[in-house]
């Protein structure tokens, strides 16, 4: 019998996953060594599965809410509302829907996008985006949002108290960063609260995949701004409401960011503050330094 | 949708328990455990009630952690993890008599480190280790939550263990609770210690 073979008939045995009759034609084959042996690794692994199983508990309170979030708000399927995209989707390619295949990349499949339209609360709104994307979400301090940033390649400075945004009388609100779900694109999301509803800027590299979804998504009307910056390009989700209402007000928000190259170029004109700020002249500013993915996980969760 | 959450109820405690294991932190474990338990409640309706609601779970919370974990995943391993051992090559160590012979007494003077070597092994076979040593899964039923074949459930668990028990191992050599190449006629660690004291090694 081969060496792996005889192997997995002993895991098999010590797992209980042999037939009786299998077990006992095993039994039989095994040295008197071998049976001490697997009596004693027996034992071993069930000292292990007992470590494993003990200590841990979900806390009371992620279960509270949970269960309170199951009991009041039975969720309502996303299918029909995909299905009905699909449908229509289906329907236009029928029809000779030529614009939709202008380019196999702008036309991005009608899911990546829908993800990043704001429902109706900031709560379901960051969970919906979480949940499909698998991201968890970066806090909004600007220092851990550059970097979360920077790790994705894309380096533009964040600015999570914006003056403009603050003298126009609304209340925005960074509350922080995760990726976006866009398999075919590397996109980044800021979740944004906007008068208490739901908004983000979507961040890409230009001429990427990721950018050629934004764009794709502005021509439907899901992404209501596009603003480029250095290298990179940002579109603005709002919700319809808002972004009928209030068109001019709300691109503000794009001031949430801005390109690495104005903030030096504003710190030198602010001396009292050049301690905190590189000193080195925008052209000769170092390469900010590239962070490991596994890193930031670390650093982030 | 009473009984749904009451089955869910009934069994959170080891859903969250093998998220954080799989998962090795408390936000992140947080988020994937709130994140399956609504698909599964949002998908409520695609479960068969008379069937295993365990099983059905643990394919959902299995997702999410792949889910989770992709960037992780992606990322190269370091050379010195991609030389697996399997379970045979360990019996074969001279020194794995050491462990063999009292296991207990091996485990209790492991203490928490059985938690620090889990983190050393990958992904796959966390999960496989977890189903079937904690959860006590089936093989075929491990297969179906992972979606992979059975025969790899068995290479993942064979190389799990293998990995888990040198991690051990080199933590309790480290720890002088097993010797570092115990001669083979000195086997046992009752031996060992009375080989000690009579000075044979000292």
């Amino acid at each position: 019998m081969k060496k792996s073979e005889r192997e997995k008939q002993w895991m098999a045995y010590l797992d209980g996953q042999l037939t009786a009759g299998e077990a006992a034609a095993f039994d039989a084959s095994l040295s008197e060594e071998e049976r001490r042996c697997l009596v004693a690794e027996m034992q071993l692994e069930e000292g292990i599965g007992e470590r494993l199983r003990d200590d841990v508990s979900c806390p009371d309170a992620l279960w509270d809410a949970l269960r309170k979030e199951m009991n009041a708000t039975p969720r309502a399927r996303r299918w029909p509302m995909f299905t009905g995209m699909a449908a229509a989707a289906a329907l236009a390619l029928i029809a000779g829907g030529a614009l939709l295949y202008r380019s196999a990349e702008v036309a991005a499949p009608l899911q990546e996008v829908a993800s990043a339209v704001p429902t109706q609360t900031i709560a379901e709104d960051i969970r919906t985006t979480l949940e499909m994307a698998g991201a968890t979400l970066v806090p909004a301090q600007q220092q851990t949002v550059e970097e979360f940033l920077e790790a994705h390649d894309i380096r533009l400075a964040v600015n999570n108290e914006p003056r403009s945004l603050t003298m126009s009388g609304h209340k925005a609100k960074l509350l922080g960063a995760c990726m976006g779900n866009c398999p075919r694109g590397s996109i980044v999301e800021l979740l944004i609260d906007y008068d208490g509803k739901p908004a983000k800027l979507l961040l890409a590299k230009n001429n990427c995949s990721g950018a050629r979804i934004i764009e794709g998504a502005q021509e439907r009307g899901e992404v209501v701004q596009v603003r480029h910056m250095d290298d990179y390009i940002a579109g603005l989700v709002v919700c319809r409401r808002i972004a009928k209402e209030n068109a001019d007000q709300v691109a503000m928000l794009f001031d949430f960011i801005r390109p690495l190259t104005e903030r030096v170029a504003a710190q030198e004109l602010l001396p009292a503050r050049r301690d905190s700020i590189s000193m080195q002249p925008p052209g000769a500013r170092e390469a900010p330094r590239r962070l490991s993915t596994q890193r930031m996980e670390k650093s982030f969760v | 949708m009473d009984d749904f959450i009451e089955q869910l109820e009934k069994h959170k405690d080891e859903f969250y328990r093998y998220i954080y294991r799989t998962a090795w932190n408390a936000q992140k474990a947080d988020d994937i455990f709130q994140s399956s338990v609504l698909a599964a409640w949002e998908n409520r309706h695609k479960f068969t009630p008379g069937t295993n609601f365990r099983a059905w779970m643990y394919r959902i919370i299995t997702n999410k952690c792949y889910v989770a974990n992709r960037v992780t995943s992606r990322t190269p391993k370091p050379l010195e993890d991609v030389r697996e051992t399997d379970f045979a090559e360990l019996n074969e160590a001279p020194e794995y008599g050491d462990v063999l012979n009292d296991p207990d007494r091996f485990l209790e003077a492991c203490g928490d480190e059985v938690f620090q070597a889990m983190t050393e092994l990958s992904e796959a076979q966390r999960m496989c280790l977890l189903l079937r040593s904690a959860e006590k899964f089936s093989y075929k039923e491990i297969a179906d939550i992972m979606n992979i074949p059975l025969g790899t459930v068995m290479t993942h668990l064979s190389r799990g263990r293998a990995k888990l028990r040198r991690e051990l191992m080199a933590y309790a050599q480290s720890q002088g609770i097993v010797r570092p190449s115990a001669p083979r006629n000195i086997t046992r660690l009752e031996d060992v210690r009375q080989a000690e004291q009579g000075g044979l090694h000292g």
